[in-house]
């Protein structure tokens, strides 16, 4: 019979690859879209144009969206890197865990990689996740406060 | 406010980084013990060994067998 530890980290590590395999995909839809400049905010006018303080608010997004993208284009390669890792990351554990399922001779070899390769890279992109949120935040940040700045805008209704 | 929401998704992005690396260094504890190759192979042997080899008792062995 399989050891219940050994089934416990080969379950949750199927479960966290799972995850990380969505992740992986929606991570690289979101670089192809950077990669190929679509926004993907919807900043199309209103019906009817909408007047100038509409102008003005998507004068305002239009700024923040190119501040954003300026942060985007900053970590790119970062994050073209850390995509590709996730791959490794993901496939590492998926064969572990099945092979550790199937209590494979193997299993235990391909487990150690899985597990110290995941720590490796989770520690390796928590300090450029933060950074790049400190950085998307404040940009974020600025555009509040310049609606702040400029008063109270009243949207037609 | 927005300085709130901010912190806050940074809090949760390393909350959620942290969960995960907890699992990992557990799962990287339990795999290295010295005991998991042996009880993985006590396992495999139990469940693939069915008393019907054709080869029979070790005792039984003829000096050409062994």
């Amino acid at each position: 019979m399989r050891p219940s530890g050994l089934t416990a980290v080969c379950i949750l590590g199927i479960i966290l690859a799972s995850l990380g395999a969505i992740g992986w995909c929606l991570g690289g839809a979101g670089l192809a879209m950077q990669a190929s400049g679509v926004n993907q905010m919807n900043l199309t006018p209103p019906p009817g144009g909408g007047g100038p303080e509409v102008e003005e608010i998507q004068r305002r997004q239009e700024e923040m969206l190119k501040d954003l993208q300026v942060v985007q284009d900053k970590y790119m390669i970062v994050n073209v890197a850390l995509w590709v890792w996730q791959l490794v990351t993901v496939t590492l554990l998926f064969i572990g865990c099945i092979a550790g399922l199937k209590m494979a001779p193997s299993s235990v070899k391909w487990l150690k990689y899985a597990m110290f390769n995941g720590i490796a890279f989770e520690l390796g992109r928590l300090g450029p996740q933060i950074m790049m949120q400190r950085e998307t935040f404040a940009v974020m940040q600025k555009m509040m406060s310049d609606f702040g700045d400029a008063g109270p805008l009243r949207l037609p209704r | 406010m927005m300085q709130m929401i901010g912190s806050f998704a940074i809090v949760i992005a390393v909350a959620k980084a942290l969960l995960i690396l907890v699992y990992y260094f557990w799962g990287a504890w339990y795999v290295t013990r010295r005991d998991l190759p042996a009880r993985l192979a006590e396992a495999r042997g139990e469940e693939g060994f069915d008393g019907s080899s054709d080869a029979g008792p070790i005792d039984e062995w003829t000096d050409e067998d062994k």
